[in-house]
């Protein structure tokens, strides 16, 4: 990626932060001609102006939002509806499990099989966990691989031999058997399988599926950061900073990371619906969450068994979890295009 | 050439030497063993599990067990548990206490089952790609184009298992379209292999299609407009020719370098597929192990699996440098 002549850090970090919360100003500027719209602009506000212009990306972002607010409000949805995810209501099931009623006004989306749990409440509360573990998860990770790919590329010799070595060990395992491997044994770590509780093994899944993620996906992205700091290492203004006498942790963070925020905003959003759909996918095989924790790939995995009676409880999840995890592909797939000079919409 | 072919020989060497000592790590080394396995109730007594570890050798230093292990892929090893002794033949992965059985038996079983998903799926959703591709690259702009390319951007992007599991329900359980998938060997009975599996490969093959038609479509459009195709033009060449002849042909060594990347992912455990059509290949052979808290046979599923992934990639490396003759390796 060209990015221009050399930024500012602190504008381009400034900038940044805004584009995450409230629209930078002055970035508007209507259809003019290409050169007066990016003149004196950094790469992050280039960007942000056309991200702007981007029907699909907004409606995808209200999508975005709107799944993040129902999880941040959970607890206030589930006590509007006066339900909470873990009472079981047994007398609105019948003996052979399957549900005695379906949506009304004292259960919004109906209860589930067999136990009676109320499914809009395990649903806005399912939505919880997986947005932490794919925000957590794609934010370490970035980290990492940015690190990583930063210290292979600037300093090169053995420590870029041996960073080149790990990132090629990690992109040759298989993802999903070793993710299925490291549950079990990191279970082992906290206590006996027979003995340890219930909630235990719900915390020690949660952080198994975030260690999981980010040991896989760190490699991919420091490969890329590598190679774009081993072309940048040569551009004048390293070479000037360098000459100057500039120590090396100000020309990696102050010179360098500044032209790699595009690539690490397209890292962070293309891995986040990755990980969401890694995390409910794990949690439908058996691997990831379990109860008590209200998941929706755990949903799907209970729904399949009753979709005939009772295919709601299926769709609910199915339905959220596609439009979200689509959602957040596009707007990443729409980001990667706003960073990158190459493609004009 | 032969020094970049060796080079990458013992990198792939190395790093399926670190797989397997990690996996030895994670797995032999993590406090609880399979003592706990067979002792399988909440007042199994220390003496007790003390009393298996012995008879099984787990009470050794873990460097000769580490020693052991390493042997016993190279030359095959002798299994004690409770005063019974086994022979595991190498490559011996490890020893399923629950099944008492060898860990490697038990994937040779579910290895094939695994590779003949992989087989159809791959035919269905090259073929499926390529087509979409080139339909898409030759009409290029107008509404065809158009809605290929939305169905490629929108399906690849809902999660697979989720797609899948509909498909299933829908047509294979509610509505019996599709026949219901099954596995039988194909040198036993090569009908009952095709027509078990045919649902699978066509549910497989269709959303795993969608993922390739973009890139098709991309790769057409930027050979189509290449001298050699106008030079096939000018020539008087058939319009068939020329986009099957010339600009498909030119877009083939990177198709197949993706779908090769892809096939030996997907041997590693095309974990979603076995587990929603219920076929025992090596990924849901990994999820059983787990539920049975089988620790030895998913790490060997683990080093099976680092192996393929690694042998795939270095032979997509060699061979990209044969289909394609621009690549210099070195």
């Amino acid at each position: 990626m060209s990015l221009g002549p050399m930024q500012s850090a602190d504008e381009a970090i400034v900038e940044s932060s805004a584009s995450s919360g409230a629209p930078a100003t002055g970035t508007r500027r209507g259809r003019r001609g290409k050169k007066d719209n990016t003149s004196g602009k950094s790469p992050t506000q280039i960007a942000w102006a056309r991200l702007k212009k981007d029907r699909v990306a907004m409606v995808c972002a209200v999508i975005v939002v709107f799944f993040v607010l129902m999880a941040l409000l959970a607890p206030v949805l589930a006590g509007i509806e006066g339900q909470d995810p873990s009472t079981q209501h047994s007398n609105l099931v019948d003996t052979d499990g399957f549900p005695t009623i379906g949506p009304n006004s004292e259960h919004w989306l109906g209860v589930t099989p067999r136990i009676g749990r109320d499914v809009f409440a395990r649903f806005v509360y399912g939505a919880r966990p997986s947005l932490a573990i794919a925000t957590l998860a794609s934010v370490i990770s970035t980290a990492i691989g940015l690190v990583m790919g930063m210290l292979a590329g600037f300093f090169g010799g053995w420590v870029d031999r041996v960073i080149s070595w790990l990132i090629d060990f990690v992109l040759s395992l298989p993802f999903l058997l070793f993710a299925i491997a490291i549950v079990p044994i990191a279970q082992s770590w906290f206590g006996n399988p027979f003995t340890i509780s219930q909630s235990t093994i719900s915390t020690v899944r949660f952080f198994s599926l975030l260690f999981v993620l980010f040991f896989f996906f760190w490699a991919g992205l420091a490969r890329l950061v590598r190679g774009e700091v081993l072309a940048m290492r040569e551009r004048e203004f390293v070479q000037a900073a360098r000459a100057l006498g500039v120590p090396t942790r100000r020309v990696l963070f102050k010179e360098m990371l500044p032209n790699l925020i595009g690539i690490i905003m397209v890292s962070l959003t293309t891995a986040i619906p990755g990980f969401i759909a890694a995390e409910a996918g794990l949690s439908y095989l058996g691997v990831g969450l379990v109860d008590p924790t209200p998941s929706w790939g755990g949903m799907v995995a209970d729904a399949q068994n009753y979709f005939q009676a009772d295919p709601l409880y299926l769709w609910v999840p199915v339905g959220a979890l596609a439009t979200l995890v689509l959602a957040l592909s596009l707007l990443g797939d729409a980001v990667n295009d706003a960073f990158n000079p190459n493609t004009r919409r | 050439m032969l020094v970049y072919i060796i080079r990458r020989i013992l990198l792939m060497i190395s790093v399926v030497f670190a797989a397997v000592t990690l996996t030895f790590v994670l797995f032999f080394l993590a406090p609880n063993d399979p003592a706990g396995a067979i002792c399988a109730s909440p007042n199994c007594s220390p003496a007790r599990i003390a009393e298996i570890e012995k008879s099984m050798g787990l009470d050794r230093p873990k460097v000769q067990q580490y020693g052991e292990y390493m042997k016993g892929i190279v030359a095959g090893r002798d299994i004690t548990s409770g005063g019974f002794k086994y022979r595991c033949d190498a490559p011996c992965l490890g020893w399923s206490w629950i099944q008492n059985q060898s860990a490697t038996d038990m994937v040779k079983l579910a290895f094939p089952v695994t590779v003949s998903i992989m087989l159809g799926g791959v035919v269905v959703y090259s073929i499926l790609g390529l087509l979409g591709g080139v339909i898409a690259a030759r009409n290029r702009g107008n509404w065809l184009d158009r809605l290929i390319v939305a169905i490629s951007q929108f399906v690849p992007s809902i999660p697979y298992y989720i797609l899948a599991l509909l498909f299933y329900l829908y047509l294979m359980v509610l509505h019996p379209i599709l026949p219901q998938s099954d596995y039988t060997s194909p040198f036993d009975n090569p009908v009952a292999w095709a027509t078990g599996l045919l649902g699978v490969w066509f549910i497989y093959g269709v959303i795993q299609s969608t993922a390739y038609v973009r890139y098709v479509r991309a790769l057409m459009i930027d050979s189509l407009s290449g001298d050699f195709v106008r030079t096939a033009r000018s020539k008087g060449l058939s319009e068939r020719k020329v986009v099957i002849n010339h600009a498909l042909r030119a877009t083939m060594a990177p198709f197949l370098t993706l779908v090769g990347l892809n096939i030996a992912a997907d041997l590693s455990g095309a974990v979603f597929t076995e587990s929603i059509f219920g076929l025992n290949g090596m990924g849901r052979l990994a999820i059983q192990s787990f539920n049975q808290s089988d620790l030895q046979v998913i790490s060997a599923v683990v080093v099976v699996g680092a192996v393929v992934v690694s042998l795939g990639n270095l032979i997509v490396d060699l061979l990209y440098g044969l289909v394609d003759p621009r690549v210099k390796l070195n």
